[in-house]
């Protein structure tokens, strides 16, 4: 009897290991650390702080972008206006600034605004009037695009007047302030979608839609909600971006959508909808940066990084079907 | 077909005005209309065949991508795979000094490898198709680079090389691959009316379960969608590659919702099940017009991506209105 009793722990702690290693964060981790060590061996440089740092800097950018899609996708939709949309906010802000003169806080009120509308036209198209949603947010990045240029008109858009130079050139930990609003973002959002009731149905509107709708939840206003929050947090990345290099230019959101995406798929946002961590999405962004920057100082020419980036995405989404699979083998044991 | 059940006593014109083509030839002609209106010199034979040198290529690749939309998936790796096609030819014919028919072929050949690992990661593995299609995307989007080695790929440096002599003739006043678009054309909509196979993809993108239950291989049918995909978007990238003579790796990029857009605005139903050959041709001159209508108009032409998002927002509201007044029939 011992035994038997013995082998069941045995299994189940087996089990419970497999368990952590299925989930996404360790997941990400692992390659990161192998990524990391090999690339250091090979080159000591990657290993000071100089680079390091220069690399997280750079992450948030994309990062934001990320987060903004990885909501969207975790609710069971798509969104390819994240670049877009934050550029042309971006715009709006430096708009605002040089022809416009206005101060720092309506600055900032505006490209906010600019976000959240874009956000509000998606979310109402796709919860009222039904469309698809990767060719709604793909008309509006067109729109956006097209403005975009429009207004900008090819020249970048100083922002000097607002005296933010000081802010956004400060160096703390040779990291900037951004980086650290940008880790307050995923602290916040990630509390958001655990501990609240909105992300709660958040998760389960994109788990199975059907069952969240029998259950009383307004689908419908949850996806308005995403898109919004989507708008709102896209625009945020622009104003990083017209932040940290002091001027507004109509190519600075270009194709962060499709890079968006990658960071949730190896950050282990299951691209059906329904699962996944704000924390996942944060390790997407630095493994996808840690990448190219393993890549950069390896002197991998930047075509044969377009092929693995592309081969790491399909890597990533066929691990977590993989896991997705093995989850439903566990639940069909128990 | 619905509505001849339903309302017989629509007269046959009435019928005609609501099929997908009319309604898409319409507002094609409301443009040209209205721009030649402000300025007479939109409607020129020069401006329209200089137009149509440019449509053929996005035409083929519509054409292509109109295929998994009929299954109900999107494939957006096209504009990629075409220029990854034209520049693979070309390197061949000038690195390899294959020749013309070898060349092609095995760049088709490697074009339906890359249509077939699509579908093979959309239909066997589950992997949600805008994801899939992305990561070939990057894969061969990246691949294109790797066959230029420092120098320019010129087709008209190799002597044996005649074809792109040919190409540079006018039949009847066109491009040789006008001609060629048009043909193709003609033999999609012979296969997609009267073949077994293009019944069974239309029934597929229209009801999976149902296409299942009827005993229709519904992988198969979409695994052959994403191939053909793949083969006529190579080809595409050929034709431009032996009209300008020149392989370069940039061909093709941002195909891909050009080619989506025409598809949708020429009434391709993104739910699947839907698909006119004509319409798409419509559709993508459409986007064409509306493009250089805005020049003619005096509007700034960095407008035009945003037109682009326009009429594509549109042509599917429009879609989902006519889906929606038929269901209770």
């Amino acid at each position: 009897m011992s035994t038997k009793a013995a082998t069941k722990e045995m299994r189940r702690r087996s089990d419970l290991a497999l368990k952590v290693f299925f989930t996404p964060e360790v997941g990400t981790m692992i390659p990161i650390l192998i990524l990391s060590v090999v690339t250091g061996i090979l080159n000591p440089t990657f290993f000071t702080w100089r680079y390091i740092s220069s690399i997280l800097r750079d992450s948030i950018f994309i990062g934001t972008a990320a987060l903004a899609q990885g909501l969207v996708i975790m609710s069971g939709e798509i969104d390819l206006s994240v670049g877009m949309g934050g550029c042309f906010a971006g715009i709006m802000m430096g708009v605002a600034c040089q022809n416009w003169g206005w101060g720092l806080v309506p600055c900032i009120l505006i490209c906010l605004a600019t976000g959240a509308a874009v956000g509000l036209i998606n979310g109402l198209c796709v919860t009222r009037l039904k469309l698809n949603s990767w060719i709604t947010t793909l008309a509006t990045q067109f729109i956006s695009t097209g403005l975009a240029i429009t207004i900008g008109d090819g020249v970048p858009l100083s922002i000097s007047s607002l005296g933010t130079s000081k802010f956004t050139r400060a160096r703390p930990l040779n990291l900037s302030w951004l980086f650290f609003l940008f880790v307050a973002m995923i602290i916040v959002l990630d509390l958001v979608i655990r501990k609240t009731k909105f992300g709660y149905r958040l998760r389960a509107v994109g788990g199975n839609r059907e069952a969240a709708e029998m259950a009383g939840i307004n689908v419908k206003k949850i996806k308005l909600i995403v898109f919004l929050l989507a708008g709102f947090i896209a625009a945020c990345g622009g104003m990083f971006d017209v932040l940290s290099k002091a001027s507004a230019k109509d190519t600075y959101g270009m194709g962060r959508e499709f890079r968006a995406i990658i960071c949730c798929a190896i950050g282990g946002i299951t691209m059906s909808g329904g699962a996944g961590s704000m924390y996942g999405v944060g390790l997407g962004v630095l493994l996808f940066h840690v990448l190219r920057g393993c890549l950069n100082i390896l002197n991998v020419d930047t075509n044969v990084q377009l092929v693995m980036i592309g081969a790491v995405l399909v890597m990533a989404v066929i691990l977590d079907v993989m896991r997705k699979r093995f989850e439903d083998k566990r639940i069909i044991k128990m | 077909m619905q509505n001849t059940v339903i309302k017989t006593d629509a007269s046959g014109f009435k019928r005609l005005l609501r099929t997908d083509e009319v309604t898409t030839l319409l507002p094609l002609l409301a443009i040209i209309a209205v721009t030649t209106v402000f300025r007479p010199d939109f409607l020129s034979v020069s401006n329209f065949s200089a137009m149509f040198t440019q449509i053929p290529f996005i035409a083929i690749t519509a054409l292509g991508a109109s295929f998994p939309l009929m299954t109900g998936n999107v494939d957006i790796s096209t504009g990629r795979v075409a220029g990854f096609a034209g520049i693979m030819m070309a390197a061949l014919v000038i690195d390899g000094g294959w020749g013309a028919t070898e060349a092609i072929a095995l760049s088709l050949v490697c074009c339906a490898m890359v249509g077939l690992f699509n579908g093979f990661l959309v239909v066997y593995m589950g992997i949600p198709d805008f994801v899939a299609t992305m990561g070939t995307l990057y894969m061969v989007g990246g691949a294109r680079y790797l066959f230029i080695k420092g120098y320019q790929l010129t087709l008209g440096r190799v002597e044996s090389f005649r074809l792109d002599d040919i190409f540079d003739g006018l039949y009847l006043g066109m491009p040789l691959y006008f001609w060629i678009m048009l043909i193709l054309f003609a033999i999609m909509f012979v296969v997609i009316k009267y073949t077994v196979w293009g019944r069974h993809l239309l029934a597929v993108g229209d009801n999976r379960e149902v296409a299942t239950i009827v005993g229709i291989n519904v992988k198969r049918m979409r695994m052959s969608a994403y191939t053909i995909s793949s083969i006529l978007a190579g080809i595409a990238g050929i034709l431009l590659t032996l009209d300008t003579s020149l392989g370069q790796p940039e061909n093709g990029d941002g195909w891909e919702f050009r080619a989506i857009a025409g598809c949708v605005v020429g009434g391709v139903s993104l739910s699947g099940g839907k698909c006119s050959p004509l319409g798409i041709l419509i559709g993508v001159t459409l986007v064409f017009v509306a493009e250089n209508a805005i020049i003619f108009l005096g509007l700034p032409s960095t407008l035009r991506e945003a037109v682009k998002g326009v009429l594509m927002a549109g042509a599917v509201l429009f879609d989902i209105y006519r889906q929606n007044r038929k269901v209770p029939a």
